[in-house]
């Protein structure tokens, strides 16, 4: 039964096309013309190798990273110079100006007088010191001391 | 295969379409023959492998041989060409066309007639079998491709296409015979 079968598929290979199919099926597929990009990649892949074909592809990644850099360079300082001319359209920008030196005066003055009070903390420990070795002096010229010691500290 | 097959798909791949003609000639039958027993309609099989053969022409840059023979790439684009085919408009079955073929060889009437209802109730069995078991079936047993071929061309390992091979070949028995129980 097996080798029966097996016969019975063999003799399926009679089978054939018919021969008017045959010729124009034939006709029509050798006179397509093959693609352009067909011919190119046939072209660099058996005339040149594989070196020709690595050489050009760095090539092309190369100048395309140089066009997509030169496009942001353009398109920064394009945007640079839209995007300002919007944002300062309108605005007084000589009012903003002395408003920030006003603004900076302030600042100076809240500055200075924060090193006024800002007395260097081993000068006063060491201010304290003498006050405190002196208290066994008379109480007047204790306060006197100590003024003076104050004094110098705060200089 | 084809004597001197990968020289002439080397001066196919240059453009020369004579070598290409040369493989046509060689491989038209058996892809055909692989198309017709798939769709069992006469018109649509040549349709099918006039397609078959463009795209081959088209795209003979990408074959790159790797020890498998031309037709396994032949047949690997057929098949997929007939996948395509059963996903879009399924034409209805008509076993009687393979017949009707078979009628036109130079033989005995009575032969004739005899044959052609063999072949009528093994096409429709064939059909019957699951769409990778057929495939191995006619590759195989049809055609006689070989077994790395064959596995190439389904994109199977070789040990499956011998295990797919054996249970297509079992569950084709059990058809007709059931068929030949039943009347």
């Amino acid at each position: 039964m097996a080798k029966d079968l097996l016969k019975e598929l063999q003799s399926l290979r009679d089978i054939t096309p018919r021969s008017e199919y045959i010729a124009q099926s034939r006709e029509h597929i050798l006179s397509t013309p093959k693609s352009f990009y067909v011919a190119q990649s046939k072209q660099f892949g058996n005339g040149r190798g594989i070196v020709w074909e690595s050489l050009s592809l760095s090539l092309s990644t190369i100048m395309s990273a140089a066009v997509v850099l030169i496009m942001l360079g353009g398109a920064t300082g394009i945007m640079r110079v839209i995007v300002f001319n919007n944002l300062t359209a309108g605005v007084d920008t000589e009012g903003i100006i002395a408003e920030a030196g006003a603004a900076s005066k302030d600042i100076d003055i809240q500055l200075n007088e924060a090193r006024y009070y800002n007395i260097p903390t081993t000068k006063a420990t060491a201010t304290l010191g003498v006050v405190s070795a002196n208290v066994t002096v008379d109480n007047n010229s204790k306060s006197s001391d100590a003024d003076r010691a104050l004094k110098e500290a705060s200089k | 295969m084809l004597e001197d097959e990968q020289k002439l798909v080397k001066k196919a791949q240059n453009g020369e379409v004579k070598a290409f003609g040369s493989l046509y000639d060689h491989y038209l039958p058996k892809i055909y023959r692989f198309v017709l027993l798939k769709v069992s309609h006469r018109e649509e099989a040549e349709d099918l492998t006039h397609q078959a053969f463009l795209k081959a022409w088209e795209n003979i840059e990408q074959y790159d041989f790797r020890g498998y023979s031309f037709g396994s790439w032949l047949y690997r684009i057929a098949r997929n060409i007939t996948v395509d085919y059963y996903r879009g408009a399924r034409t209805e079955v008509s076993v009687e066309e393979i017949s009707e073929i078979y009628l036109s060889k130079n033989n005995s009437m009575e032969e004739d007639v005899e044959r052609s209802m063999e072949w009528q109730e093994l096409a429709k069995s064939i059909k019957k079998l699951k769409e990778i078991e057929q495939d191995v079936i006619i590759m195989r047993f049809v055609e006689d491709l070989p077994l790395k071929d064959t596995a190439k061309a389904v994109g199977k390992s070789e040990g499956a296409v011998k295990v797919i091979q054996h249970r297509a070949i079992k569950n084709l028995k059990k058809l007709i015979e059931d068929k030949e129980r039943n009347g």
